[in-house]
């Protein structure tokens, strides 16, 4: 091993890296144990602790998972109940609701890119419903997808 | 989703060292806290790591995670808890964030390390093992099993050492900020 003096500088900052040491997986177990002792610690109940900690923030989390995705679908079915108002329109208040989503944020482009060769009008009402009925569903998924991409993940 | 975290990964070693690590961290800013304390730290670090998952391209090794998190939440409970005179910077470590620092600063931080260094002799007087491992070290070397072979001490040995090493490094430090304080 070829060896090379250091400045002070250098050894200093290397003796205070030295606290990283003691995250280092390779540290043996009884050098560890002593040094968890030495601060009031006993390490085989911090070991089992630490496991429990890890097996309840796991559980909190698959649950925070399984709330979301109950609260979307619970979404989507409130979305699905609204389209039976549809049914219930005359020729004229379709193209309304047509006009309405037309002039959506999210979706607007696509509703007016679905009428770039014909116009509306010349859509039967049953078309028109399930058009707008389609329309709902996609507004739908954009919104629970917005919600998904504002949740943000971290590291 | 960066939350793939190795199957055989021990949690409750990860929360021991954890804590081991945030009592240190800990007592280089300055602050005093008990072995819960450093346990509850380390087990807020490891729930906020599940919470968010392990991102691999920020944190190649694990640990690196888990040293981020203890050390956010040290930084910040000594921002709360202490007045600013009470933490104490790191003496002879000079800024990471400083691109260019000035003539006079280099020469500062030069004449800290050395203040530090020789404080460290005298404090490790006595202390055989110690005095051939911080010897090693400022010779350049650094892995404990390469110091090991070198001195023919045992490996726990040289880890202890180590361990008193670094104790002694945050007590200098904090020496030092309070005799440079005005």
């Amino acid at each position: 091993m070829t060896k090379q003096s250091r400045t002070d500088e250098a050894l200093w900052m290397a003796v205070q890296d030295l606290d990283r040491e003691l995250l280092d997986p390779g540290v043996p177990t009884d050098v560890i144990d002593a040094a968890a002792r030495s601060i009031g610690l006993d390490p085989h109940a911090v070991r089992a602790e630490g496991r429990a900690l890890a097996a309840a923030a796991f559980e909190r989390k698959r649950r925070g998972w399984m709330t979301a995705a109950r609260e979307k679908i619970a979404l989507l079915r409130e979305k699905a109940k609204a389209t039976t108002k549809y049914a219930e329109m005359g020729k004229q208040m379709l193209l309304e609701e047509l006009e309405r989503w037309r002039q959506h944020p999210a979706i607007g482009g696509e509703v007016r890119a679905a009428f770039r060769n014909r116009k509306p009008e010349e859509s039967s009402e049953d078309d028109l419903r399930a058009l707008l009925e389609e329309i709902e569903r996609v507004a739908a998924m954009h919104e629970a997808d917005a919600e998904k991409g504002g949740g943000g993940d971290g590291g | 989703m960066p939350d793939d975290f190795p199957a055989d990964l021990d949690w409750g070693q990860q929360l021991l060292q954890g804590a081991l690590y945030a009592e240190r961290r800990a007592r280089r800013f300055g602050l005093r806290i008990t072995g819960a304390e450093a346990k509850a730290v380390a087990g807020q670090a490891l729930e906020q790591i599940i919470a968010a998952g392990w991102d691999r391209t920020l944190y190649a090794e694990f640990a690196d995670c888990v040293e981020s998190r203890v050390r956010g939440i040290i930084i910040n409970r000594s921002r709360k808890k202490a007045t600013r005179q009470e933490v104490p910077a790191e003496p002879a470590h000079p800024s990471p964030t400083d691109p260019s620092p000035s003539p006079e600063q280099v020469a500062a931080d030069r004449q800290l390390a050395n203040r530090a260094t020789t404080l460290m002799l005298e404090r490790l007087d006595g202390n055989a093992d110690a005095t051939a491992v911080f010897m090693e070290m400022a010779q350049g070397n650094d892995r404990p099993a390469d110091i090991a072979a070198e001195t023919r001490l045992a490996i726990g040995k040289v880890y202890r050492a180590r361990e008193r090493i670094s104790d002694l490094s945050a007590e200098i430090a904090a020496a030092l900020t309070k005799e440079l304080a005005p």
